[in-house]
């Protein structure tokens, strides 16, 4: 997973399509770094401990594998692939964050630019002004 | 005790962000950690890699278990 922190990004942006056990299973592989066996024996604690406080009947074969968590996860990842594929958030975002970063260089180079040339004070403010705006959808971006 | 070298992500949304630390391998979710060796930025260009080399060595050395995850960023690091 260090090879690819897309995952990461895409569990953060379209989690909320994913039912709540894929989500904990994603955020414990990629934000914990826990290994697939780790994830299973938390798992498998969990529901004993329902099992044993009675919040959860009895039942046969309820515990999972190592290999139920791969599936699992691969499923959810499949899911969030197909979100971005439809969607294309995330590349969307990446892109706007890149021209938002080209606007506030130039905007900056515009500012300095007209200090130094000793044009009008509302050049430069409005130079700065873009920088600031820039800056603000920045923020609305991250 | 068994101890493990792992990622934890910090980070905002959509910008992660990892410490590299040591940690009981018993509470990987409680966020205690016995040391900090380094850090990971998959974000930048290219993925930038912080590791104290020493002390990741002396850990190992110790019986830590670096994850798999880890394991890769050592190995690119040229620490193991």
């Amino acid at each position: 997973m260090a090879v690819n922190p897309e995952f990461t990004v895409l569990l953060d942006v379209y989690g909320n399509v994913l039912t709540e056990k894929e989500r904990a299973m994603l955020d414990y592989y990629y934000n914990d770094d826990l290994s697939l066996r780790e994830i299973s024996d938390n798992e498998n604690a969990e529901r004993r401990a329902r099992r044993n406080s009675g919040e959860q009947p009895p039942r046969e074969n309820d515990t999972i594998t190592r290999q139920g968590v791969r599936d699992t996860i691969k499923r959810a990842e499949a899911k969030l692939l197909s979100m971005e594929e439809k969607l294309g958030l995330v590349r969307r975002n990446r892109e706007l964050l890149q021209l938002t970063a080209d606007i506030r260089k130039n905007a900056e180079k515009a500012a300095v630019r007209a200090y130094q040339a000793r044009a009008p004070k509302e050049i430069i403010t409005a130079a700065s002004d873009i920088d600031t705006l820039a800056e603000k959808i920045e923020e609305l971006l991250r | 005790m068994a101890v493990k070298i792992r990622l934890r992500r910090m980070g905002s949304k959509g910008n992660p962000f990892y410490r590299v630390v040591v940690a009981d391998s018993r509470y990987p979710r409680d966020g205690r950690f016995i040391e900090e060796i380094g850090s990971y930025d998959p974000m930048a260009e290219p993925s930038a890699v912080k590791i104290d080399a020493e002390k990741a060595k002396a850990w190992i050395a110790n019986g830590a278990q670096p994850t798999d995850t880890v394991k890769t960023l050592l190995k690119k690091e040229g620490i193991l």
